[in-house]
């Protein structure tokens, strides 16, 4: 084993191959206070990439409602549970953010290079299992209609959801446990692939992925995964004119919940100082969004706001120590970030740089005993020759409907 | 020539010589060579190292129940779960597989039968592995080429591997297995099939239409396998009573990329392993065989490529190579029976025995860069060089030539042959 | 027997069954949940007044959910521990 920088975990760490780094990673932020679940993301994906035989099964794009719903079933319960018992009352981040656990790269037993787990079948069979659907109800009539008419059940207790697509990883597990080295991390953009040729269908990186995104193809007998649409994101898909795009899943968000983009890596994988390329902003500035579970020590590279009407430890755990600031920054966002904020869903193209043009004072209101002030400032964001996008601003309409159309669709 | 330090066996001096590099002549006149092979021979089959083929007229079976594999003699092979380099098994198991060799003057065919309680060909679903039994070769071998690295081959040592496949097997007896076969209940779809990536980048494995259910493939190091036409490497496997029943067979010329097969050029080293489906054993996870040599019956074939195990280490003594292995500190990298925790950085020689040729496992010890093992975790990247360190020629005063070696010759031969017992 | 009239299988991943969580809540979280509802709305320049209606309204099930089960005084203690601090 070879021992890596993982900036997420403040420490050197094992990882079966050499330090390398991309020149650019694909990254991106979701914002999980503003996702409805709608699924257009996992839809965009299935009939843009997974709409062939022995694909059926397969959601590149995923959208599960936390804490009980998982594709696969208990993904993420199941690895926390063995690394758990791996590392009993050791999986633990110290005071100074540095994790003092064990990566399921450290954690590997040793006929393995990774701790994980193969799912069975039935456990990707339920992309959501337990979300809502209309309880179950008796029925006399023969259509099999609910005597008393169907209800959707009241939400109690706190959830979110969560979405989830292949984390582009700065170490893989799926590249590091493939014996036949058919995985590759893109050295222009950091996009990891798995060679259709070179592949065997082992399925190592179905049992060594954490995140369980490489999935096996039944028809073609190889694994295949998320491939970051990398067509979209070179600008070599005739749709972009040549001018890199975010991917299906985020261009498709109806929420505007996704902003996906490139970030520039210094030789040793960290970020290139980029103070106003939206990315740079949101995770190493504001600090507003944070990797899923980084203490699997892959490095993952979708960033996310934490839900912030949930329990702290619950959020500790799948985010990491930065929870708490990150909410911070989120409920009462600077000046700036809610300005880089209106960059999500505004066009299908990269921005790679924004600027803002101060706007007027839009109000004024007190939260939390503190002056909470709005501006309409303009943001602007521009692709990579620099040339303008778009603008927006900051305010936006707000319309109540009337107490009468309440219910309308 | 340097003096060899009590030396007590001429036979040891020649190997120990001829591995780092010194040349050692051995004049004999011819007559005594051809003694000398039959010795080696006889040596070789105690060691149960030796697979006679028989040479038949006629074109060689396809058929594992054709007659004419009643010529054959029966090996007994035994195996021991890959269990040097990860991905290898979590549990060791022991099996055995019975060989038969046939021949004539342009084919060579192989009947392999192994013991498996079940039959796994289905790879419909993410949770299925199929069966699968496979022979390796040296793409070229002979008298002074050494023998591959075991696990498959190493750099300038390429390995031809047939392997037959039970999804294979039943794709030609059935037609392909695709998901629209395995799922008869799905809801039908109108047109031809969509665009399948792998079938589209031209894996072997998606390819729907097949003649052979036995795969060729060549590899020198982990991770460079590749599939490689063959034309008329064939075979075919039946599942009876508990037991595949598998031949595999090809003109003695590959067609293609492989080794060729080479009547009375001596003898032809040869390995096997078997996957079980079942226990979800694929890649390195499998049962592995060490070397072992086919001579090919009526033919005055040399032996001399193939050095006995006795004749390696005549003498020996594995009791005392034990605890050598243990005062050199072997075990802080090398998991080793009765150790217990051993070592995780080097390969788990629990079974070295059982994989690995006592002329290697000499030559590893000595010359640890000789074959490195292309693994991660096993050499230095920056270097290339394997992170084993070797006692070789090591003195207890390094600035002084005469001060006694660290380690003898006589105590390499004798961690050897603790090695070779591990099986 | 068709399909609706099957019993809840808990192991039958194919039934398209829901399952309606009865997760423990503690009374702390449930506090968060509802401070993050009323926070948010006051972050888009909300009155107290028009906060206390999305409460109020039936159609607004979130917020109105927790009027119901902890009553109006909760929802005015809330409201003014968020405006206030």
């Amino acid at each position: 084993m070879a021992e890596v920088y993982n900036w997420q975990l403040g420490r050197n760490m094992e990882y079966p191959y050499e330090e390398h780094h991309s020149k650019r990673q694909f990254a991106a932020v979701f914002n999980t206070n503003r996702c409805i679940a709608c699924q257009t993301c996992s839809m965009a994906c299935k009939s843009t990439w997974t709409f062939s035989e022995g694909q059926e099964y397969m959601w590149w794009n995923n959208v599960e409602s936390k804490p009980y719903g998982g594709y696969p079933a208990n993904w993420d319960s199941k690895i926390l549970s063995q690394l758990a018992e791996a590392d009993p009352d050791g999986q633990k981040w110290s005071e100074d953010g540095t994790f003092d656990g064990k990566t399921i790269f450290e954690a590997a037993p040793k006929n393995e290079r990774v701790l994980g787990y193969l799912p069975t079948n039935a456990e990707w069979r339920t992309p959501n299992l337990y979300e809502d659907t209309s309880t179950k109800y008796k029925s006399s009539g023969k259509l099999g209609l609910a005597d008393g008419g169907a209800e959707l059940p009241a939400h109690k207790a706190w959830f979110f959801y969560l979405q989830r697509i292949c984390n582009h990883c700065s170490y893989p597990a799926c590249a590091a446990a493939c014996p036949r080295n058919a995985i590759y991390k893109r050295p222009e953009d950091g996009i990891v692939l798995i060679d259709q040729e070179r592949c065997r269908g082992y399925r190592k990186c179905m049992e060594a992925c954490p995140y369980k995104k490489p999935m096996y193809n039944a028809q073609s007998r190889v694994s295949e995964k998320c491939i970051g649409c990398y067509p979209r994101v070179e600008g070599s898909d005739p749709l972009t004119n040549g001018h890199p795009m975010e991917t299906r899943c985020m261009t498709a968000c109806v929420g505007q919940i996704r902003l996906q983009g490139l970030v520039d890596l210094n030789e040793d994988g960290s970020w290139k100082e980029d103070r106003h390329n939206p990315l740079y902003h949101m995770v190493k500035v504001a600090k507003v969004a944070l990797p899923l579970y980084p203490q699997f020590g892959t490095e993952p590279n979708i960033y996310y706001i934490p839900p912030r009407w949930v329990p702290r430890e619950y959020l500790t755990q799948m985010f990491g120590p930065g929870v708490e600031e990150a909410i911070n920054a989120y409920r009462a966002p600077s000046r700036e970030l809610l300005a880089v904020m209106q960059l999500f869903r505004r066009s299908q193209e990269i921005v790679f740089r924004y600027e803002i043009e101060e706007g007027p004072k839009a109000y004024e209101t007190k939260v939390r005993g503190e002056k909470f002030t709005m501006y309409n400032d303009t943001v602007i964001a521009y692709r990579e020759n620099g040339e303008e996008i778009f603008r927006t601003e900051v305010e936006e309409p707000v319309i109540v409907r009337p107490p009468e159309r309440s219910n309308a669709i | 020539m340097r003096p060899n330090t009590g030396l007590s066996s001429v036979a040891g001096a020649a190997t120990i010589a001829a591995l780092v590099g010194f040349v050692f002549f051995s004049v004999s006149p011819a007559t005594r060579a051809r003694a000398a092979d039959n010795t080696r021979l006889d040596q070789l089959e105690k060691a149960g190292d030796l697979l006679r083929a028989h040479k038949v007229d006629g074109v060689l079976p396809t058929d594992p129940d054709d007659a004419k594999w009643a010529a054959a003699s029966e090996h007994e092979v035994p195996l021991v779960s890959q269990f040097a380099v990860a991905p290898s098994a979590a549990k060791l198991t022991r099996s055995q597989i019975s060989v038969r060799a046939l021949y004539n003057d342009s084919e060579f065919a192989l009947l392999v039968v192994a013991a498996d309680a079940t039959k796994n060909d289905d790879v419909s679903t993410a949770g299925h592995f199929a069966d699968a039994i496979a022979v390796g070769f040296p793409t070229d071998y002979g008298e002074g080429i050494p023998l591959p690295y075991i696990g498959m081959g190493n750099e300038g040592r390429p390995v031809n591997v047939w392997q037959w496949k039970a999804a294979w097997q039943t794709d030609i007896d059935s037609g392909y297995r695709g998901v629209t076969e395995a799922y008869a209940n799905r809801i039908p779809r109108a047109g031809p099939i969509n665009y399948v990536a792998g079938k589209a980048a031209g894996s072997p494995l998606s390819q729907t239409s097949r003649t052979s259910p036995v795969e060729n493939l060549v590899a020198e190091g982990f991770g460079t396998l590749t599939s490689t036409p063959s034309a008329k490497l064939d075979g075919k496997g039946i599942y009876k009573d508990g037991a595949w029943r598998v031949v595999m067979k090809r003109p003695l010329k590959p067609n293609g990329v492989g080794a060729r097969i080479r009547v009375g050029a001596g003898l032809l080293p040869i390995t096997f392993a078997v996957w079980d489906g079942a226990a979800a054993e694929r890649n390195g996870m499998k049962g592995l065989t060490r070397w072992r040599f086919v001579v090919f019956s009526g033919e005055n074939a040399s032996a001399k490529q193939a050095t006995p195990a006795s004749t390696v280490l005549a003498g020996a003594d594995p009791a005392k190579g034990k605890s050598l292995v243990a005062a050199l500190g072997c075990t802080s990298c090398h998991a080793l029976p009765g150790v217990a925790s051993g070592g995780i950085v080097g390969p788990d020689l629990s079974y070295a025995g059982a994989i690995h040729r006592p002329e290697y496992l000499l030559e590893s010890i000595i010359k640890p860069n000789a074959i490195v093992v292309p693994a991660p975790g096993y050499f230095d990247p920056t270097s290339g060089l394997s992170t084993m360190p070797s006692f070789y020629n090591m003195r207890a005063d390094e600035d002084d030539p005469d001060s006694p070696l660290i380690v003898t010759d006589d105590d390499f031969r004798d961690m050897t042959s603790y090695l070779w017992s591990l099986r | 027997m068709s399909g609706h009239d099957k019993e809840f299988d808990a192991d039958d991943p194919m039934a398209l069954v829901p399952a309606v969580m009865d997760v423990p809540m503690d009374e702390a979280s449930y506090r968060q949940m509802a401070e993050t509802f009323v926070e948010e709305y006051m972050l888009l320049g909300y009155s107290d007044e028009k906060i206390v209606g999305l409460f109020r309204n039936p159609f607004y099930r979130a917020t109105h959910e927790i009027l119901k089960t902890k009553g109006e005084a909760y929802v005015m203690d809330l409201i003014e521990e968020i405006r206030n601090g």
